[in-house]
């Protein structure tokens, strides 16, 4: 650092610096973000995200916010305790849909010939602007933690409603009911990934077995809040200087 | 501890892992793959055709055939307890209008029983011009694909005419090439805006990284000052408009679609084929397979409880046809179908009915070889599997399936 102080004479000139820092360090740290976050993503809820047969109301809605707040929760740390900036989660979130529009459009249509409303990735922006905007006006990571972590797993599941409801109507088809998703399912010939498959919910005998949704939400908040502050951790240990020092 | 390298070298093998899992079928051709003896004793198909092998895009075919889960199922490869009737393809080529087994719908996935037959019947519609090898398939659940007999197909004309409407419950006609999709893409760019202008109103803050770096290390404890009221009446605005488009979403959604059912996952059973032996009998006495000549020569006992004289036609296995010409033709359907039109030979005559009597039967063809059948006796389990169809003098076929001991023969 010191050594480009001294290049430094004039305060525009030191503006102008820190805004060609900016320049090359967002665009880098945004790829990285992008790549790192889509593999995770692909590990963890991999064909949950990738089939429209796979978006059930008990494993998707609970696997997809768990496995997402990691990148939220580490970039949380870093930017919000070295910088104050409270957009860890979008930043997130948004490179990880740009990478998974480009994964679909590509490898999913492109090169498999899947028709793309089967391939659509789920909608993760919305949890991620009500978990920065919760970081900005509380200004405390625990608050964003416990509230936000929480609102994070619960709107999940409502905030792509909009976006699969279509696929649950009801069809009838060679004398079976199915829904619309389930339907495409089977018409779209997948050689490696047969009907069975698919984690989905299969029903059990406890009573008011209907509400599945909302205990599945409600489950997915509560682990979201401790994945949070798991990787907050794990945020601080990659933001330790130490790192800096070696390089 | 926490080992990072390990858990590196991990995470790499499972995304190679992932991505060899995801290639496969793309590879095609896995029907030589897998080894001898698992091919031979675990689901042996038959009878296998397709209505046509070149059609127009949105025209439609059909393959049908019957398969035999072996009675001497190999103890290391999981029984068909959920399993589910397929096409190998690579990607979606074609569109499968219907699947039946035994004339049961195969929407769902099925269990099967151990020795018994099934016939299936399988509807394609044509989706995109291409040339490629299909292949029957039953995925079974912990076992993985059991691959049946092949067909090279082609399809020409334009993917872009291709239509896929199916009417719903509640009286929709609509197209799946493209239904909900228009709706998907439009709420991904809204939510997609309202984070680039997010992002991009903290980064249009001017420089954003060392300038910031700088203050939050200089105010220390009071690093929070560096958010402005301006600054949290936005958070604020955010939070609140994002949960009211979330909210008004979900409710619209409910209120455009008020019927919608869970996704189903249910598994069904389907009750087998009679017997098709038809009162044939048959006792594996000794069997051997002839390196040098490619042939496999086995003696069985045969009992002919029919009301009339039986001779064998053809044996198979593997998907490999031996045909007997004198009592059953056929001939390869393309390159790439291994039938033996001449491949079987025997010893004995016919068996009269009420009899029991010794034949002796040899199926030679380099298939043996090309179809990696051979190495059954370098394999860890080296007994053999097959059906062995007999025919009557009105032309009336019982198959029979046989397996045991195979025991080579190098010089
Ligand atoms: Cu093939």
């Amino acid at each position: 650092m010191s050594a480009v102080h001294t290049a430094i004479t004039t305060a525009e000139q030191q503006h102008r610096i820190y805004k060609a820092f900016d320049w090359i360090i967002i665009p880098i740290v945004v790829l990285v973000i992008i790549g790192a976050n889509h593999i995770h993503a692909m590990l963890t809820m991999g064909d949950w995200d990738f089939w429209i047969d796979w978006k059930d109301r008990r494993w998707w809605v609970t696997v997809t916010p768990i496995a997402l707040i990691f990148f939220p929760a580490a970039l949380h740390y870093i930017l919000w305790n070295n910088f104050r900036l409270p957009f860890g989660a979008t930043l997130a979130t948004a490179g990880l849909l740009i990478g998974e529009w480009a994964n679909r459009i590509a490898n999913f249509v492109g090169w498999a010939y899947f028709p793309l409303n089967m391939v659509v990735p789920a909608e993760i922006i919305p949890m991620a602007l009500c978990l920065d905007a919760i970081l900005l006006i509380s200004r405390s990571l625990t608050m964003t933690g416990v509230l936000g972590a929480m609102l994070w797993g619960i709107i999940f599941y409502p905030a792509n409603w909009v976006i699969i409801a279509p696929f649950h109507v009801p069809i009838e088809y060679n004398g079976t009911m199915m829904s619309l998703a389930d339907l495409i399912g089977y018409n779209y010939v997948r050689t490696g990934t047969p009907e069975y498959i698919r984690i989905i919910e299969e029903g059990t005998l406890r009573t008011f077995g209907e509400d599945v949704t909302p205990v599945s939400a409600f489950f997915a908040g509560f682990i979201s809040v401790g994945a949070y502050f798991l990787w907050l951790g794990i945020g601080k240990w990659f933001g330790l200087t130490t790192w800096m020092k070696r390089v | 501890m926490f080992n990072i390298k390990k858990t590196v070298l991990m995470l790499m093998a499972i995304m190679v892992g992932c991505i060899a899992l995801y290639a496969a079928p793309a590879l095609a051709h896995g029907e030589k793959s897998q080894a001898a003896y698992l091919r031979m004793r675990t689901l042996l198909w038959y009878d296998v055709e397709v209505s046509t092998t070149k059609l127009q895009v949105n025209d439609e075919m059909t393959m049908t055939g019957k398969f035999y889960w072996f009675y001497d199922w190999p103890s290391n490869i999981a029984k068909p307890e959920v399993a589910f009737l397929n096409i190998g393809i690579p990607g979606p080529v074609f569109i499968r209008k219907a699947s039946y087994i035994n004339g049961v719908s195969g929407t769902n996935s099925t269990r099967f029983e151990i020795g018994e037959t099934y016939e299936f019947k399988v509807i394609l519609k044509a989706r995109r011009a291409a040339r490629v090898h299909m292949h029957a398939l039953m995925n079974v659940k912990e076992a993985g694909p059991l691959i049946g007999p092949g067909r090279w197909v082609e399809v020409t004309g334009d993917m872009a005419d291709f239509t896929n409407e199916v009417t719903t419950l509640t009286g929709e006609t609509v197209d799946l090439e493209t239904y909900g999709l228009a709706n998907a893409v439009k709420w991904h760019i809204f939510w997609g805006v309202i984070a680039a202008a997010w992002l991009l109103y903290w980064i249009f803050q001017g420089p954003i990284l060392i300038p910031r770096y700088k203050k939050v290390k200089l105010l220390n404890e009071d690093a929070d000052d560096i958010i402005t009221p301006a600054n949290r009446m936005v958070g604020l605005v955010l939070l609140i408009g994002t949960m009211a488009v979330v909210t008004w979403s979900y409710y619209h959604a409910h209120s455009q679609y008020p019927v919608t059912i869970p996704l189903q996952s249910g598994q069904i059973t389907i009750p087998a084929l009679p017997d098709a032996a038809r009162g044939v009998n048959v006792e594996m006495v000794d069997a051997r397979y002839r390196v040098p000549g490619r042939s496999l020569e086995f003696t069985i006992k045969v009992t002919n409880n029919t009301n009339s004289p039986i001779r064998p036609g053809e044996f198979t296995s593997a998907n490999v046809r031996w045909m007997n010409p004198d009592v059953s033709k056929a001939e390869p359907a393309d390159s790439h179908d291994p039938v033996a039109s001449n491949g079987m030979t025997y010893e004995g005559g016919a068996v009269m009915p009420g009899q029991t009597k010794l034949l002796k039967v040899a199926c030679t063809d380099a298939a043996w070889e090309t179809y990696r059948l051979a190495k059954l006796i370098y394999d860890p389990d080296s007994r053999f599997g097959g059906l062995l169809f007999f025919f009557d003098e009105e032309g009336n076929r019982s198959v029979v399936a046989l397996g045991g001991p195979l025991l080579p023969v190098f010089i």
